[in-house]
């Protein structure tokens, strides 16, 4: 049954371990969702990925129902695995873990160009570029 | 901040709030994961409540009471300082940080607060944990509300549980074709139908339903099956009513389906049409073999009712 959308909330958790606690306690229960019903199917969703922050968009009804999609991974998950690193620089800026190509920029821009918010790709690809630089990930012909 | 930790009532937290130029929230949400907060919010507490300022967008993390240390909050501050330099983005120079202790709250059941019991006719839909005394006559359904499935206060549902209550007589067996929760099978059931079958395409529809008939004591005439149309056998016919609260393009295309599971004299009740769909809609359940009776309309939703003509 097609429903009236209220708001939509946007959270990262960590896979598998979302609880009643802030963040999403306060976020879901300020228009009376059923949380423990939410960290359920959350954890049940996200199990196989544990260890992963997991992006989650909520669509809040006006019956106080819900339903909610996992977004795909923050960027700087996507470089580090673009990059073939298992983590990046512990402090941001002091170490150089990896590289990407400007191809895969682009690529990773693309993925996340909704969840970004960006004005376009160019400035998609340049919000991508600083998270890489901030995860000690150089990009191959880029400047600095 | 790091007061003596309270030995009893609900943890308080403290939220902390940064306004991030859009598209780099994502880079702040990683920047705020530390330890003692890995889960971040995005965007404002709720409607009504101030928005971010023009250009920007809030990430938002918290911080148990007891977590919450001056070292902790210098951390926060120099790796949100540190962001413009790391990523050559000057317009995270300066981000404005907030930090803001939170009145201490069970976030586990304070949510139930605003759910209360409803009464729909003979029928009170009431949240397991409130106390309810109910009027004579009246039919409790206990139903545990605000999760992904329905609540019974949408309209066409609200259609269907008074249609439900009208026409259900004892002994019936009723079919309802997209049970969703299954609150209409139980209701249904507690109305006096001694067999219900529901069935629904979502994979979740079938294990609600099945608790749902359980916490209401009709588990002995509510069955739910996963799937379409394809899940009813041959001998899931003769029924002497049909439920059908979804969308209104399945109604048109399966109308012939419904007809054919139900006896002649049959009611139905078919819900979840909306103001563009009406004609197209009426001529399908028409054309099927049904009789339309009443039309109850509610916001943009009308709901059918009637009987399967001889």
């Amino acid at each position: 049954m097609a429903k009236e959308l209220t708001t939509k909330i946007k959270l990262q958790c960590p896979a598998g371990q979302a609880t009643p606690a802030p963040p999403v306690g306060p976020a879901l229960g300020a228009h009376g969702l059923n949380i423990s019903d939410f960290v359920k199917q959350f954890n049940d969703r996200t199990r196989d990925q544990m260890g992963m922050i997991i992006p989650v968009e909520i669509s809040v009804y006006k019956d106080r129902t819900f339903d909610f999609i996992l977004k795909s991974p923050p960027a700087a998950v996507l470089l580090k695995k673009a990059a073939g690193v298992e983590k990046g620089a512990g402090e941001v800026g002091t170490q150089i873990v990896g590289s990407v190509t400007r191809a895969q920029v682009e690529e990773i821009a693309n993925i996340k160009m909704n969840d970004l918010n960006a004005r376009d790709l160019d400035h998609a690809c340049r919000i991508i570029e600083g998270t890489a630089r901030s995860s000690g990930i150089t990009v191959e012909g880029a400047e600095g | 901040m790091n007061g003596p930790a309270a030995s009893t009532g609900p943890i308080r937290w403290t939220e902390v709030r940064v306004a991030v130029p859009l598209g780099w929230q994502e880079l702040v949400a990683d920047a705020l994961a530390l330890g003692a907060c890995t889960s971040v919010v995005f965007g404002r507490t709720s409607i009504g409540t101030e928005p971010a300022p023009e250009g920007t967008d809030y990430v938002r993390t918290f911080i148990a009471d007891h977590e919450d240390t001056n070292e902790l909050r210098a951390t926060i501050r120099a790796r949100l300082d540190g962001l413009a330099d790391s990523t050559g983005a000057d317009e995270l120079r300066g981000l404005a940080l907030r930090f803001q202790s939170l009145p201490p709250e069970d976030y586990a059941s304070s949510w139930r607060r605003s759910w209360r019991p409803f009464r729909l006719g003979r029928l009170a839909i009431v949240p397991p944990w409130r106390e309810y005394e109910p009027r004579p006559n009246e039919l409790l359904l206990l139903l545990e509300p605000g999760g992904a499935f329905g609540s019974g206060r949408h309209p066409t549902t609200r259609a269907c549980l008074r249609i439900v209550q009208e026409r259900v007589r004892p002994g019936a067996r009723v079919l309802d074709a997209g049970s969703g929760s299954g609150i209409l099978s139980v209701a249904a059931a507690l109305f006096g139908a001694s067999e219900v079958l529901g069935f629904d395409v979502d994979a979740n529809g079938a294990r609600y339903g099945t608790a749902l008939a359980r916490d209401n004591g009709v588990a002995d005439a509510c069955s739910f099956r996963t799937g379409d149309f394809g899940v009813l056998s041959q001998a899931d016919t003769e029924y002497h009513g049909v439920l059908a609260n979804i969308y209104s393009d399945v109604i048109v295309a399966h109308a012939g389906d419904l007809r054919a599971r139900v006896r002649d004299g049959a009611w139905f009740a078919f819900s979840g049409c909306p103001t563009h769909h009406l004609e197209t809609t009426r001529a399908a359940i028409d054309g099927a073999g049904f009789r339309i009776d009443q039309e109850h309309t509610r916001g943009r939703w009308t709901t059918f009712e009637g009987e399967a003509r001889p």
